[in-house]
């Protein structure tokens, strides 16, 4: 077996599990050319011009999802679409529903479905012009008409899935890396290139006021053991004297390119403490590894370098502004306080003390001239803007590499055979999905889809280690509690409300996309959410496509606020629904100004906030069965069978019901 | 609240909206549990106070745990308290900060050593060993408290004119000197014999033969003796500050304590909406309730019991207890009386040999009419051994007696603001109390509870209990003993004496779609007629506003088992129910935590349509190989046998620390998440086993079907749904959810 062919097969689960929940086998076909993936639920949403998947051409195509539909009881469904174009849905290999044109024209016949997996084959036929929109609806006696969701379905990856989660891997790896940096094309990339193409590195000047030189040194020798998520090339030799050298040059050369930023105050230890809290409030675990431990796995960042690594005051100034010299970091904005950004960094520096990686190099001593000459020579300014590179030095360009063979030579290939070509830091895994990639071509670089997008950059961001998602537990439920003794003295933490974070699982369908960018980039205001202890920091890069990511993976077009027409008299009957009159929202829920009247445990979003964010759609499916959405939530369910709990209102029509309040909140 | 009127003014006036509980009535003593000012600094002041209404603004606050007059002052209070403000840790705070008079926080008369030490096992806390309140008599506005000091009884009333407070007292004979603590000032007293004077202006005389004196150890601190005596005696202080003190007129304590005028002599008509639905089970009469009445009181009842098969009593949540007459009638015409008022958050009641027994924070009160106007003139002290704290949710429960007269109820943990941890932890916390029929003790029959909403009483004297999830409580349960001997439900913090008791585990756990609040059980009386069988035990949800009934299974001497839910539509939480004498169950329920009920309160009938079968099982067997249920009805045998016709999942919870529990695999255990599961909150984890149905099999009777499950092993929660029809084309559907123990 090759190299690369034993790379992917040992490969192919981690890929499959870790870039997607794996609920249905989605093939998309266009002009014979396929591309698969496990995709959670049946939705697209296509616009004229756009590809179905990065891997296709834009143009008219086939999408199809196979898997098995779980039903836990029997149940007689009707089903029906969104969208447009042609659907065709088959369960158990009969065909119960096909529609063509404006989807929402008819819903199946009830459909009498015994408990047990089903074979579920959904066909769906572009508009001739590549565009398209589908959702897949299913109601019963027990819910309303809603949208299928991920629970519902279950699926094997195959070959070709598989095949497809190792292409997008590669195509990951390739942009994020800065592959383009080197190899560059006189043709650019288009103009809507795969976003990550556009990534830079940190920029380093102004590097003296920020970082030491020690750590300057330790960093240029071994990168990938500070830091090992880092995609920072290995660069020097330090098993060499001239490699050692080079490494103090370079730290040397970098220290000195000051802006002449004034020095700070040094970390104030007394704050430790409260640093500490807020270390653990903030869910830090959630990416970091805490800063007293030292761990050489790429599943989390450490940060025991970073007493080592800050000079005064530029750890408490990064806190503040992460993004402020590296566009593109995945450290978010937690919008902290001149205070809250003092004390985590007095924490920070204060735990890594004496924890830094020691390396068992000595280094002599460094120097400026030939650290700036080191620079130039190894192109440091390819990835960082502003730093030195020699042009003479330019690597084949983009269309060159793709056709050859990653496996047998350049930074991909084995340490045997990779020659001069940089050590970027890839593992087994990155190497075989690259390979793969190669294959592709690199039309994929020059489009992108926003819900691939999403899929990368949830993953990236870990957006999972704060939320649930589908099955999939938040991380912190597992790391959280490793810091759980830093807030240990303070005496009220028992008092406080339910701390849980929203899941993901429905927000594209819940909130306008509008309110999730809101949420993303930091702007929302207030925050729904006062009562947490732990807060949504800001994603202010990647915010607008990962709104637009989360709304399309539902099948809809980015939306925002629509307008309610109130009418009067539904709105007075859902206010008394709402208030203490009917079901006593307002126990949790405070409107306004008015806050909530007896809220115990748990907290409810003031409904003042509803009309900025809440999809219509979605309300009747919450309002119907909170539990199904979140599970353990303490919102209460109001009705059974569309059948309210209230019997002397609006004939006790839980959906008519439902709707008086809408309008109220709408009011 | 305040609201905006912009009127036609050229500018904004903001104008204060009374709150409703600013509006309501309570009457001339509440009794609650009151913060105060003590010389400068917020205090404590009366756990089981009561306030006595003096009029023209005065006020005098009696601590019945001290048997100590705390303050008596000119003002009002700062709103507090869950039952009122609905926040969760602010208490009554009285504005008496420029009072007539205070006390310290030591008991009101000296015990027979002459002694003030608080010498109460937990200080601070509990009745005095020398002294006990016995209740107090109403006569129009006027309360004459009652209570026993060293072995003799006394009478007090309290009374304000102009600027003179009169404390008249009528002693029983006095086996040796009463001593009182009659107010504390920073600056010292001068005393002459029967009248005193502090620096700060504070002036007292007596009358009676009451001699005065300043506290040696405490010259701020003035002492009134009661000189020992064969016969009865009436003494009196009077007490004005910066003015000449002078008595009022002594009352006559006869005439007080034989009933006085109505506080509320209106009768509330309300008409009841009686179902005409005859295709259900079970149909919901609803009583319209006097929520419309001169005395804005809320009426959110918490506890109930028929008077006779005609007349009901209600207790509410902001201590109001109701007649309700005319339920035998046709409902056109119910009449409502307020009977008392000011009690203290009662949320249980018991009616016996005709006398209410009503259950608050304080103590279990007989409410005696003593001259037939229907209103409450004697408010005689049952049993007080409860020990309380201030904290807001150390709600006391329901109340129930078994066949020999005991009295129980459940008292819950007093959980912290955010529904995590808890406060000070007191014996009495999280546990269910036996009270002796003639009221003069008191058992702890279990403990480790933490929220236990309601209790039932079984016809053995079973003694069950709700529970709601938290801390060391994974899920709403139902508790379940045979009450011999206590037992521990759980709860780490309320395990008081219990230390090496094992945790008794419930007859059923429930998920949060099953329950998210606990109510009370009651059991099917014999010869009733709503369609089940004697002793079927019924459980009620508070939080879904659903009615269960428990399918048990033998587990050794006591039960495990599960629940299916009753076709019963409410519109109120499910807290209390009892069954009248005609077959019926009444329930009755208000919101005051997370309910998904649809009003604030209701009080309801539900009636058995015997014309339209109940399509539920009603028998639950466990197999070694799966569960056997028996329907109604013969079955169709051809669904019956489809395994299709079913669907099983089961899962576990983890016990532990935190707050609530999320649901673990049984097949597939999960050891690292369940160990997370004890170190931070796991709602997240969602991990429910789908079980496979390998067999469905018709017993010879044609209506118990036995399931070969796929494995059966111990699981919190065994859920087993069916879809299946009787012989006639009725459909059976519904679930049911058990919990299955190894043994």
């Amino acid at each position: 077996m090759p190299c690369s062919a034993r790379l992917i097969s040992a490969l192919v689960f981690v890929l499959a599990a870790g870039f997607s929940q794996a609920e249905l086998v989605a093939t998309f076909t266009r002009d014979g050319a396929t591309d698969s993936q496990m995709d959670r639920f049946p939705a697209l949403h296509v616009l004229p011009g756009e590809p179905a998947t990065p891997f296709l051409t834009a143009g008219a195509f086939e999408a199809v999802w196979r898997g098995k539909l779980i039903i836990p009881r029997r149940q007689r469904l009707v089903f029906s679409f969104e969208g447009e174009g042609i659907a065709t849905l088959k369960i158990a290999g009969k065909e119960v529903l096909v529609s063509e044109g404006g989807l929402p024209g008819k819903a199946s016949e009830s459909t009498r479905l015994n408990p047990g997996e089903h074979e579920f084959e959904l066909t769906y036929l572009s508009k001739p012009d590549g565009s398209g929109g589908l959702r897949v609806f299913w109601q019963e006696l027990s819910f309303p008409r809603q949208s299928m969701p991920a629970s519902a379905f279950v699926a094997d990856s195959t070959e070709d899935t598989k095949l497809g989660a190792l292409h997008r891997r590669g195509r990951y790896v390739f942009a994020h890396q800065n592959c383009t940096k080197c190899h560059t094309t006189t043709a650019g990339l288009g103009s809507t290139p795969m976003p990550e193409i556009a990534e830079i590195a940190p920029i380093i000047f102004g590097t003296g006021d920020r970082t030491s030189e020690e750590w300057l040194r330790r960093w240029m020798a071994a990168p990938h053991t500070l830091k090992p998520t880092s995609q920072m090339p290995d660069l020097v030799d330090t098993s060499t004297a001239e490699g050692r050298q080079q490494a103090s040059d370079l730290a040397a050369y970098m220290v000195s390119l000051k802006i002449g930023t004034p020095p700070s105050m040094p970390a104030d230890a007394t704050l430790a403490k409260e640093g500490g809290m807020h270390f653990h409030e903030l869910g830090c675990v959630g990416c970091h590894y805490p800063p007293d431990k030292s761990e050489s796995d790429s599943s989390r960042v450490p940060l025991n370098n970073v007493a080592s690594k800050y000079l005064p005051g530029a750890l408490t100034a990064y806190l503040k502004q992460p993004d402020a010299m590296h566009p593109f970091t995945k450290m978010p904005n937690f919008r902290l306080t001149d205070a809250e950004a003092a004390s985590i960094a007095a924490f920070l520096t204060t735990a890594s003390e004496g924890k830094q990686t020691q390396l068992t190099d000595e280094f002599p001593a460094g120097d400026i001239a030939r650290g700036a000459k080191a620079a130039e020579s190894l192109q440091c300014g390819v990835c960082h803007p502003g730093m030195p590179m020699a042009p003479a030095h330019a690597a084949a360009p983009l269309d060159a590499i793709f056709k050859k063979d990653w496996a047998v030579a350049g930074c991909v290939a084995s340490i045997d055979k990779r020659g001069k070509s940089p050590h970027l830091n890839l593992n087994d895994a990155d190497r075989a999905a690259l390979i793969a990639f190669a294959k592709t071509g690199d039309s994929s670089l020059r489009q992108d889809t926003a819900t691939d997008y999403l899929k990368r950059q949830s993953e990236a961001l870990r957006c999972n280690a704060c939320h649930a998602l589908d099955q999939r537990a938040a991380g912190l439920s597992e790391t959280h509690s490793e810091t759980a003794g830093l807030i240990a003295h303070l005496p009220n933490i028992h008092e406080r409300v339910d701390q849980s974070r929203p899941p993901l699982t429905f927000t594209g369908e819940m909130l306008y996309t509008t309110a999730i960018e809101a949420m993303l980039d930091g702007t929302a205001t207030p925050r729904p959410r006062p009562w947490l202890g732990m807060r949504m920091p800001s994603y202010r890069t990647h915010a607008k496509a990962l709104a637009t990511g989360l709304t399309r993976a539902h099948g809809l077009a980015v939306n925002k606020p629509a307008e309610v027409k109130v009418d009067p008299e539904l709105a007075k009957i859902g206010r008394d629904l709402t208030h203490a009159t009917g079901f006593g929202c307002t126990t949790c829920h405070g409107v306004g100004d008015l806050k909530p009247t007896a809220a115990f445990e748990v907290g409810g979003v003031n409904f003042s906030l509803t009309p900025s964010r809440i999809r219509e759609e979605f309300f009747y499916r919450w309002m119907d069965n909170p539990l199904s959405v979140t599970p353990g939530t303490k919102m209460p369910r109001y009705s059974q069978d569309n059948k309210s709990q209230r019997t002397d209102v609006l004939g006790g029509d839980a959906s008519k019901q439902f709707e008086a309040i809408w309008h109220y909140l709408h009011e | 609240m305040l609201r905006i009127v912009p009127l036609f003014l050229a500018t904004l006036t903001l104008v204060h909206s009374a709150e409703w509980y600013e509006e309501m009535k309570i009457g001339p003593a509440w009794s609650n549990t009151f913060q105060d000012h003590y010389q400068g600094q917020p205090r404590v002041a009366a756990l089981k106070g009561i306030l006595l209404d003096l009029g023209d603004g005065n006020h005098a606050l009696f601590d019945t745990e001290t048997m100590r007059l705390v303050s008596a002052y000119k003002g009002t209070w700062k709103w507090g308290g869950t039952p009122w403000t609905g926040q969760h840790g602010d208490l009554v705070s009285l504005e008496n900060d420029k009072p007539i008079f205070n006390t310290a926080a030591l008991p009101g008369w000296a015990n027979p050593a002459g002694s003030f030490a608080d010498e109460r096992p937990i200080p601070g806390f509990g009745n005095v060993s020398h002294a006990s309140f016995l209740g107090y008599f109403r006569h129009g506005e006027k309360i004459v408290l009652h209570y026993k000091v060293n072995g003799t009884e006394v009478m007090e009333t309290v009374t304000c004119q102009g600027s003179t407070v009169t404390r008249s007292f009528q002693t029983a004979a006095r086996a040796q000197d009463l001593i009182l603590s009659l107010a504390d000032e920073k600056g010292a007293f001068t005393v002459a014999k029967d009248r005193a004077k502090s620096t700060d202006g504070l002036g007292v005389t007596c009358a009676g033969g009451v001699l005065l004196a300043a506290d040696p150890a405490n010259p701020g601190r003035l002492l009134a003796k009661f000189p020992k005596g064969d016969s009865p005696a009436v003494f009196q202080i009077a007490i004005a500050r910066n003015s000449v003190p002078e008595a009022a007129p002594a009352p006559d304590f006869k005439a007080l304590t034989s009933g006085g005028p109505p506080l509320y002599p209106k009768i509330i008509e309300t008409k009841g909406t009686v179902s005409n639905d005859e295709k259900s089970p079970y149909v919901t009469d609803v009583l319209e309730l006097p929520s419309d009445n001169p005395w804005k009181a809320n009426l959110r009842f918490g506890g109930f019991d028929f008077i006779d098969d005609d007349s009901a009593a209600l207790s509410s949540w902001n201590g109001d207890v109701w007649v309700v007459r005319g339920l035998k009638g046709d409902w056109k015409e119910l009449k409502w009386q307020r009977i008392a008022s000011g009690l203290f958050e009662t949320l249980g009641l018991k009616v016996v040999n005709g006398i209410i027994h009503v259950h608050g924070r304080d103590q279990i009160t007989q409410l005696i009419d003593l001259n037939g106007d229907g209103e409450t003139d004697h408010f005689k002290t049952f049993n007080r051994d409860v020990l309380i704290t201030s904290n807001f949710h150390e709600f006391a429960f329901d109340l129930q007696t078994d066949k020999a007269g005991n009295f129980y109820f459940s008292k819950s943990s007093p959980v912290r603001g955010g529904g995590r941890g808890f406060d000070q932890i007191l014996p009495h916390h999280g546990t269910v109390i036996k009270v002796s029929a003639d009221g003069k003790s008191s058992t702890v029959m279990a403990t480790g509870l933490r929220a236990p909403g309601g209790l039932g009483i079984g016809p053995n004297g079973e003694i069950t209990t709700g529970e709601n999830e938290g801390t060391n409580q994974p899920c709403c349960k139902i508790n379940y003993t045979l009450g011999k001997t206590p037992v521990f439900f759980g709860t780490e913090a309320s395990r008081q004496s219990l230390a090496d008791a094992p945790y008794t585990e419930p007859l059923c756990y429930l998920p949060m779609a099953v329950d998210n609040s606990s109510g009370s059980q009651v059991w099917v009386p014999a010869g009733g007629k709503f369609g089940l069988p004697a002793d079927t035990m019924l459980h009620l949800s508070y939080g879904q506003s659903s009615i269960y009934q428990v399918l048990p299974v033998p587990r050794g001497a006591t039960l495990q088992g599960g629940v299916v839910k009753l076709p019963i539509t409410l519109q109120s939480a499910a807290m209390r129910a009892r069954f009248q004498t005609d077959g019926s169950l009444f329930v009755l329920g208000f919101r005051g935590w997370q309910t998904n009920a649809a009003t604030e309160c209701a009080f309801q009938r539900v009636r058995h349509n015997a014309e339209v079968p109940l399509q539920l099982p009603d028998k639950l067997e466990y197999t070694k190989t799966g569960v056997r249920l028996r329907f109604p009805a013969e079955l169709d045998p051809e669904l019956a046998e489809d395994i299709a016709s079913y669907g099983a999942e089961r899962w576990n919870y983890v016990r532990g620390p935190q707050y609530g529990s999320g649901e673990f695999s049984v097949d597939s255990p999960d050891r690292d998440a369940e160990k997370r599961a004890l170190e931070n909150e796991s709602q997240s984890h969602r991990k429910r086993d789908t079980v496979e149905i390998e067999s469905a099999k018709v017993a010879s009777d044609g209506r118990t079907v036995e399931l070969v499950l796929a494995g059966m092993k111990p699981s919190m929660t065994l859920k087993v749904s069916y879809d299946l029809e009787d012989k006639k084309g009725g459909i059976m559907k519904g679930e049911l959810h058990a919990t299955v123990y190894g043994e």
